[in-house]
């Protein structure tokens, strides 16, 4: 450790601070000289200083106003200062100075030797000193870094302790053996929550999709009666448009639309095209055209789009595991295609190939609601307004196909059709809303194998047919695989501020017991 | 020999000071000018310079007014103490 410092000179007379600067520099020590007191707070607001030599009596501000800033700032407060005095009529004087935190005084006529004994003595001091701080400094941190870990909220690498870590003593083995335990904890918890929300989003899918399921074999129900698919995203997104404006209103949750930005605008016209103009209509088009669990098997081909997509944008992580989860749900579904004995899919192939725009625009659904869906606004809200926008695209769609439903056909069995078709439909999209939002457009796409298993499972239901035992195999398989595919990773935590709080875990130096004692 | 040549240039004016605040009753502004005269005077080794400075810094400290008597004595030691320098250390230039 050298025993050099960098030392300021504080004093008016310019005689005085000549001859101490010569002597401070005598005896190998750098020095800088100022004729103020407010010039020497200037100088060591931006500069470290090793010690201070100052004057007492001094125009505008004293030594004593001088050494009371100096001991209010937690920057300066542990800078060593000696008091240069006249000694013969001052004694009481550097008694006051002493008192508010001078570490020594110096007659003005001094000799070079004792200038010497106490200037090595104050520095060697402030040397300790500093060691301590540092040292004081790192328990800070490391006390703060557990605190941050109780909070449970942390990132093992962004604590702030590697410097504290990488010292050769016993803090830094203890802060060696914190950060290992740091890290395993928060990789346990990590993987805690992300079973909490694989397991929470599987049941949200597995409702989802078993909501979404129902949809097709009725809107093959709906086609019996007569076939109005323009029509029926009507009457259906008219339904679901009251309940959700009705509900928001209700929750106070419906935002004043001239607060709505443009950015807004844009998803909620997008929203409103791709959902209902082009995927509601299409499937309830093909519905009418095509056996509802052929329509069912095509939509499930929506997980490998979106997977697809995601890869390609960089939004999610594809990886191996992923990827054979997704392919486990496929086979599961084939395996209900190969039993159902797919004779009736020769009917139209023509039909089956427009079939297969629908998981694609699916997909497209998917990845638009993931990557732009405004967090503002609330989901039931918004999916409200995105009806209301739907209905609007539709009309003019409806009068040009002369496709609106007669009334008079609402009052029987079509009528009922709509209701449970607007409510299965209507809740799953809200559902899937919330899933998407959480779990991300990858895991949120199984909705179309649960959808397709539950689709299948209905239509025999409702149409009539017996459910073979082999689709509960398939069922399981649908299952494993989506929890193979996992919801997208959490962010990391964001790193705790560290160093602009140490104050509160920083015991004061005068507090504690000094290495010099 | 740069101490010296400092007190030549610092000194009148710490003088001039003292004389304006003494003339002027300004008791702490006499008391430091007197205080940097002294302590400047000791390292000078201008003996009596710094013992009426000093005498005048302890009458300051004490609410007394400055005696003018005094200030012209310390003027006068001053000139006394700036001439023998200037002999001793063969330096020219003006006088105060």
């Amino acid at each position: 450790m050298s025993s050099q410092g960098k030392i300021l000179i504080v004093d008016d007379s310019r005689t005085i601070r000549i001859k101490l600067k010569k002597s401070v520099e005598a005896l190998g020590h750098q020095a800088e000289a100022v004729e103020s007191g407010r010039e020497a707070l200037d100088r060591l607001a931006g500069e470290s200083f090793d010690l201070i030599l100052l004057d007492i009596i001094m125009p505008v501000m004293d030594g004593f106003e001088v050494l009371k800033s100096l001991k209010a700032s937690s920057r300066t407060r542990d800078v060593p200062v000696i008091v240069i005095s006249a000694l013969d009529d001052e004694m009481s004087s550097v008694v006051k100075a002493i008192e508010l935190g001078a570490e020594d005084f110096l007659p003005k006529n001094f000799e070079l030797a004792l200038l010497k004994a106490r200037v090595a003595t104050c520095i060697e001091k402030k040397r300790l000193r500093d060691v301590e701080t540092e040292y004081l400094r790192q328990v800070a941190k490391l006390t703060k870094a557990a605190a941050t870990l109780e909070t449970g909220r942390f990132n093992p690498s962004k604590l702030g302790i590697r410097d504290v870590a990488s010292r050769t003593d016993g803090l830094g083995k203890l802060a060696t053996v914190f950060a290992t335990m740091a890290q395993k904890v928060y990789e346990r918890e990590r993987k805690m929550r992300q079973n909490i929300r694989t397991f929470r989003g599987a049941l949200l899918l597995l409702a989802c999709g078993g909501l979404w399921g129902v949809v097709v074999p009725l809107s093959k129900m709906a086609s019996l009666v007569e076939a109005h698919p323009v029509g029926l995203a009507i009457l259906i997104d008219i339904i679901g448009a009251v309940f959700c404006i009705g509900i928001s209103v209700k929750r106070k949750t419906m935002p004043s639309l001239k607060d709505l930005t443009r950015t807004d605008w844009k998803f909620i016209l997008g929203f409103a095209f791709i959902s209902s103009v082009i995927n509601q209509v299409l499937v309830y088009w093909v519905a009418s055209k095509l056996p509802a669990f052929i329509v069912s098997i095509v939509i499930v081909l929506e997980g490998f789009a979106v997977f697809l997509f995601a890869a390609m944008m960089r939004t999610e992580a594809p990886n191996l595991k992923r990827f054979l989860g997704l392919g486990l749900g496929l086979v599961g579904i084939f395996i209900i295609l190969l039993y159902g004995e797919p004779g009736e899919m020769a009917t139209s192939w023509l039909w089956l190939a427009v079939a297969l725009v629908i998981p694609v625009t699916y997909a497209t659904e998917d990845i638009y609601l993931s990557e732009f869906k405004p967090a503002s606004i609330d989901n039931v809200a918004l999916f409200g307004i995105t009806l209301v926008v739907s209905v609007l695209m539709l009309i003019p769609l409806a009068t040009f196909y002369q496709d609106f439903i007669p009334f008079d056909l609402l009052t029987g069995r079509l009528g009922i059709i709509v209701v449970l078709m607007a409510a299965a439909g209507n809740l799953a999209m809200l559902l899937f809303i919330v899933l998407i939002t959480t779990t991300g457009a990858v895991f949120a796409s199984q909705n179309a194998y649960a959808g397709t298993a539950a689709g299948i499972g209905w239509s025999m239901l409702l149409l009539g047919e017996s459910i073979p035992a082999l689709t509960w195999v398939s069922l399981a398989l649908v299952v494993v695989g989506l929890l193979m595919v996992e919801p997208k990773q959490e962010a990391e935590e964001e790193p705790p501020l560290l160093d602009d709080s140490l104050e509160e875990f920083v015991p004061r130096l005068d507090l504690v017991p000094s290495a010099t004692d | 020999m740069e101490l010296v040549e400092s007190f030549l240039e610092e000194g009148p004016s710490i003088m001039q000071d003292l004389q304006v605040s003494a003339g002027a009753s300004d008791l702490a502004a006499t008391r430091r000018a007197a205080h940097s005269l002294k302590s400047n005077a000791r390292d000078m080794g201008a003996n009596d310079l710094a013992e009426i400075c000093a005498r005048l810094e302890r009458r300051c400290e004490s609410g007394e007014p400055p005696d003018l008597l005094q200030i012209d004595n310390a003027r006068n030691a001053f000139d006394v103490a700036i001439t023998e320098l200037r002999e001793i250390f063969g330096l020219g230039g003006r006088r105060e």
